[in-house]
């Protein structure tokens, strides 16, 4: 099979998959490895997120020893060259310890929501930037800007050219660039302006500000995605597995009111073009999901393709029956089962959730050595290569 | 001769009179692209 044959066979393992009526030729397997790649490759959390040749040998080399069929992550989720040029202190990266994360952080005060409704744009240049990087101020040199326009140029070139050399080797993008990645604005509010604690006061001391801050930033961050979506022509992307993705995090903290006032309004919208469009989208949840199942119902099966986290991958097909499942192989077995376990995990999967209607992923972002235990990893996606549905 | 200096000085954390010289200064980048370019540079910062 030549490296397009390839390509056009994964996608359409995913394609199938999604559809929920045309079996896939095989089971489609999904890599929801992050930084333990780098480390598996071994190599450092620093190297290899400030040195773009080493992220691309990361990369390459993750495919060539375990040729997943699609990737969640190619290197793009941490720009710290970018966020560095200006002087970034939210990221802690220990590479002694193998420790990446980022700390809760709040740029936005309760005083200043209507500020942020009046002007978002306004807003997170004047007040976020300036409380986020230690660099960007009044007087600052001009050119540190325009270098990390650069870098960020930079940053969006490598991971092209990383994701051509991928294709080369018969691996597809997994989300089309022409709908890509929408973020909605209880997420920008949750995870980039206001942190888990201070969203989680506000949700109920001011809901209705909340509410219009929310609209203010999905005006510039989820609603461009929507238009963009709604002057697509009809129909899929074969060229990707999926025509778009929205990532589920914010959830975790609502309950059933917040929902239905802050989330489920953007995220229907855009789920609603996506089927009119006759395409599909990756919704990426963390934690659980389960309780929002109603709000599903009524889709068509062949739209959504459903990757959860924290929840029994059975239980999700029961509460969902219109929508593609992602993931069930568990971090637990992955990192601390023997080979055997873990390719039995893959063939109870295929029995309870199969052919139809499930691609194979792991439940967790894989970020840290013991997340995983490669030779396990080796078995399971030997494994899935050679069994047919 | 320094107060005047100072009161011409750009204050680049303003919008949009800081945001709009540095557009000015991406010559790098073909003009009807730069807006598209700075605004997904600040989504990124901001969200990341």
């Amino acid at each position: 099979m030549t490296a397009q044959e390839m390509k056009d066979y994964r996608v359409g393992l995913f394609r199938d998959a999604v559809s929920m009526t045309r079996k896939p030729d095989r089971l489609p397997h999904l890599s929801n490895f992050w930084t333990w790649q780098i480390l598996d490759m071994g190599y450092k959390f620093s190297e290899a997120t400030h040195d773009y040749d080493v992220m691309e040998k990361v990369m390459l080399g993750f495919h060539e020893r375990y040729g997943f069929d699609g990737y969640q992550e190619t290197g793009i989720r941490n720009p710290q060259r970018v966020t560095e040029t200006l002087g970034d202190s939210i990221y802690v990266i220990d590479d002694e310890k193998e420790l990446f994360c980022l700390q809760d952080h709040s740029y936005l005060e309760t005083s200043e929501y209507d500020e942020l409704i009046a002007n978002p744009t306004k807003f997170i240049w004047e007040k976020v930037l300036p409380r986020k990087f230690y660099r960007f101020r009044p007087d600052m040199d001009p050119q540190l800007m325009v270098q990390c326009v650069k870098e960020n140029q930079l940053f969006w070139t490598k991971a092209f050219e990383r994701n051509s050399k991928l294709e080369a080797m018969g691996v597809p993008g997994l989300i089309s660039p022409k709908n890509g990645f929408a973020s909605l604005g209880i997420e920008y509010l949750f995870s980039g302006l206001r942190g888990i604690k201070g969203i989680s006061v506000d949700m109920r001391r001011s809901p209705e500000k909340v509410r219009a801050a929310c609209d203010a930033l999905d005006s510039i961050s989820a609603e461009p995605v929507v238009q963009n979506l709604i002057r697509d022509v009809p129909g899929p992307d074969m060229g990707y597995c999926f025509d778009m993705l929205v990532a589920v995090l914010a959830h975790t903290i609502l309950n059933m009111k917040q929902w239905e006032m802050f989330y489920w309004p953007p995220l229907k919208r855009i789920i609603d073009e996506v089927v009119a469009k006759n395409k599909t989208i990756q919704l990426f949840v963390e934690g659980s999901f389960l309780r929002f199942a109603d709000y599903f119902k009524d889709y068509p099966k062949g739209h959504i393709g459903l990757q959860v986290e924290s929840d029994d991958i059975l239980e999700v097909r029961r509460a969902f029956p219109n929508c593609c499942v992602i993931g069930g192989m568990t971090s637990q077995l992955l990192g601390q089962g023997t080979r055997e376990q873990c390719v039995d995990r893959v063939k109870f999967l295929v029995d309870e959730l199969g052919p139809q209607g499930f691609i194979l992923g792991q439940d967790k972002m894989m970020s840290y050595r013991m997340d995983a235990n490669p030779a396990n990893v080796l078995a399971v996606c030997d494994y899935v290569r050679e069994m047919k549905l | 001769m320094e107060e005047k200096r100072n009161e011409n000085a750009i204050d680049y954390t303003k919008y949009p009179e800081g945001f709009q010289a540095i557009l000015d200064l991406l010559d790098f980048i073909p003009e009807e692209r730069r807006m598209g370019t700075m605004l997904s540079l600040i989504d990124n910062l901001g969200r990341r």
